[in-house]
């Protein structure tokens, strides 16, 4: 009994001594807590920026716990009452929530006194980072999308591989020509991998927010025209049964195995990483790189491309917000940004680092990756807007869309029913916030 | 006292754990929460509109119900059968029995991704059958009409725990009644309807309860396979209250569908309780 007392005691009092010694190494200095979501090698390139910040800034120390990608795990902490000083907003619909419930500190001010300008930034990155026009939260770096094309497959089936298709139709012609069958009737290649129904609906002009009111818009005309084109899309190269039981032998995403990588698609719409990945795993393909297509007869709407932002946000009840503040203005910087920009192959935000040579010329992969960066600054460049319903909005969106895909309900009917469901839904929400 | 300080541990447990959340639920439940904010009274308003108002929560339900009436009669049913099989008493009977409990064993999460490869339809091994039995080849988990029916199909395959249960009992049934059948002049089927039926059929009372809320709770595999796709097909109860709980925000919304929820299993296993005692025969026990 009494030697196992001893070395209970002795240990107890060890882990105490270390926890002081913990404090103790940084006495004096600020500690911000951030939880952020990166994973893997990216969260390294993240922790390198943390560990600048703190040898540039003595008074603060940044304590970054990453591969924090499961956003209730912040949600009960700020619920609890304990939340970081600052954490990146993962999930994105989550953001409307966040803000619209309070449990995110506004940065208008903090903006405002730093020094920051808005023509600093990507305008659709920190619009991102906006709910109902206020910010509440800043970007650290961002995805584009963009139009790919595996030229070799343009000219085995005839078409100039330099001669990308400019309208939506034209890109449709295309990928029922550029569907490749086998005898059974099974697809060997997919002209076109399915394009998100988001980016559709831009590219048709519609919208998923009035600017003007904030309600919802679900069943637009552009929307349901931009639904129907989908559906068009999918029966000209096969059907759906088909198309979905092709899709669902893909390889994995990031590997020499991405159905684009080995022929299995001939064009997509893909994000600003690819062309590194393209380096990396499959050098010798032939691609190109262009802005979307958009609806013939909306020339508007050339450019259009859909983003998403990383977003860091500073919960209301953090114990040092405006040390965490000083973190998120000093990630702006426009350094800082292409050091990261280059680890994680990610868009800056940050007009400044977009055009940087070392980012965007010298190499193959760097030309294409600078394209990415020029359609990000283009007006149309836009994402998808921050309600307080974001997940529901995507669910009913998302079912809306296999509906019509399974000819269960016309693109009309599909919408109206989002329209219904999503209006009534964010109308009890913003009674619930106002309380 | 010294009892107490033994239990204690899963008393404390118990409040905490389990009684706390429970009485904490039902108090959600009369609430409007949102989780990022402090609970407010609103009385029934929540059970209210879920009975009344909200279009998913009645094909939600039926989706579960459905799901119950077709999976429970085949599991029960092949668990019952294999048992049977096993019950014989050849060599490497103890192999079989081992290999067909296995997939019990296998965790929930594992065995979803691996049947998201079996249904997968240019590569799996489900339309490598079929095309062997000449039948065409569907899309599984994709195509809304199959996906329903491939998850029911999915969870036979952890049949080997029922199977084992029932395998025990038969094995229970006292010899002397089988040969007093015998010399009545009791077929096989007379045999199995009069003697082998009531003698296991505490078993079976069991698992049909056990499976009632089983199918109502079902969760794990539409998580991770659909996500409640294509199309809603496979949102089945469990995965609408995740989703209103944790995506959705409505936290006493949530809560008020685990008590209804409670409310249906419990009345089904009462339903079930009740009629027990027309065809549950307990050994040494009154009819």
């Amino acid at each position: 009994m009494k030697p196992l007392a001893i070395i209970g005691l002795v240990s107890t009092g060890l882990l105490a001594l270390s926890a002081c010694g913990h404090d103790a190494a940084r006495s004096g200095r600020v500690q911000v807590t951030v939880w952020s979501g990166w994973t893997g090698e990216e969260a390294k390139s993240f922790q390198r920026l943390c560990d600048r910040f703190n040898a540039e800034h003595p008074g603060i120390h940044v304590d970054n716990l990453g591969g924090v990608t499961d956003n209730t795990k912040v949600i009960r902490a700020i619920t609890a009452g304990v939340p970081p000083d600052a954490f990146t907003i993962w999930s994105a619909p989550d953001v409307g929530p966040l803000a619209g419930y309070g449990a995110l500190c506004t940065l208008d001010e903090e903006f405002r006194a730093s020094g920051l300008k808005e023509s600093d930034f990507v305008p659709s990155a920190l619009e991102m980072c906006r709910y109902r026009g206020k910010l509440i939260g800043v970007p650290l770096l961002m995805d584009t999308l963009a139009f790919l094309w595996n030229k070799d497959a343009f000219v085995e089936a005839g078409l100039d591989p330099e001669h990308p298709p400019r309208t939506l139709e034209e890109m449709k012609k295309l990928a029922a020509r550029l569907t490749v069958r086998n005898a059974d009737g099974d697809i060997e290649r997919l002209g076109m991998m399915l394009p998100d129904t988001t980016l559709l609906t831009y590219a048709f002009g519609g919208g998923y927010l009035d600017a003007k009111t904030g309600a919802v818009t679900a069943n637009r005309a552009e929307n349901v025209q931009a639904l129907t084109f989908y559906a068009d899309l999918v029966r000209s190269m096969g059907g759906r049964g088909k198309v979905a039981a092709f899709g669902s032998g893909f390889g994995q995403g990031q590997g020499p195995n991405h159905p684009f990588f080995v022929g299995k698609v001939a064009m997509m719409v893909n994000g600003e990483w690819i062309p590194s990945w393209i380096e990396r795993y499959s050098p010798s393909l032939q691609y190109g790189v262009a802005p979307i297509p958009y609806h013939r007869g909306r020339e508007d709407r050339a450019g259009t491309t859909t983003i998403s932002v990383n977003m860091l946000g500073i919960p209301r009840e953090a114990k040092h917000p405006k040390e965490a503040w000083q973190f998120l203005a000093w990630l702006q910087r426009p350094d800082v940004q292409t050091e990261f920009a280059q680890a994680l192959n990610n868009v800056p935000n940050i007009r400044a680092s977009l055009s940087e040579p070392d980012l965007t010329s010298g190499t193959e992969r760097k030309l294409n990756f600078g394209k990415f960066c020029r359609y990000a600054m283009h007006p149309n460049a836009v994402g998808f807007p921050n309600t307080p319903i974001g997940h529901l909005y995507l669910t009913e969106l998302g079912a809306a869309t296999d509906f019509v895909l399974f000819g269960k309900k016309t693109p009309q009917q599909a919408l109206d029913d989002v329209q219904r469901k999503v209006s009534s839904e964010m109308k009890r929400m913003e009674k619930s916030i106002r309380g | 006292m010294i009892g107490l300080a033994f239990v204690s541990p899963w008393i404390i447990g118990f409040l905490v754990f389990t009684l706390y959340p429970v009485i904490a639920s039902f108090h959600y439940s009369l609430t409007d929460y949102a989780v990022l904010r402090p609970p407010r009274f609103v009385g029934l308003q929540n059970y209210i509109t879920l009975l009344t108002r909200d279009e998913y929560f009645w094909r939600y339900a039926v989706y579960n119900t459905v799901f119950m009436f077709l999976g429970l009669p085949l599991g029960i049913g092949s668990g019952l059968c294999l048992a049977i099989l096993l019950n014989q008493k050849l060599k490497g009977m103890a192999g079989f029995r081992a290999l067909l409990y296995l997939p019990a064993v296998v965790p929930p999460v594992a065995g979803a991704m691996l049947w998201l490869w079996v249904f997968n339809p240019q590569y799996g091994l489900a339309n490598s059958v079929m095309d062997i039995l000449h039948l065409p080849k569907l899309n599984w988990l994709v195509d809304p009409q199959t996906a329903k029916p491939a998850m029911i199909f999915m969870d036979l395959w952890g049949v080997g725990g029922g199977m084992i249960i029932t395998l025990a009992a038969l094995q229970g049934v006292p010899a002397h009644l089988y040969e007093a059948a015998l010399l009545d002049g009791a077929g096989v089927l007379t045999r199995f309807r009069h003697v082998t039926l009531p003698m296991i059929s505490p078993v079976l009372f069991f698992q049909l309860i056990m499976g009632i809320i089983g199918t109502f709770q079902y969760f794990t595999s539409a998580m991770v396979m659909t996500r409640g796709g294509p199309g809603m097909a496979t949102m089945f109860y469990a995965l609408y209250l995740f989703n209103n709980a944790f995506q959705y925000f409505k936290m006493g919304y949530a809560c008020a569908m685990a008590w209804i929820l409670f409310a249906i299993t419990l009345s089904l296993s009462l339903l079930v309780i009740w009629s027990g005692k027309r065809w549950v025969h307990y050994e040494g026990g009154e009819r």
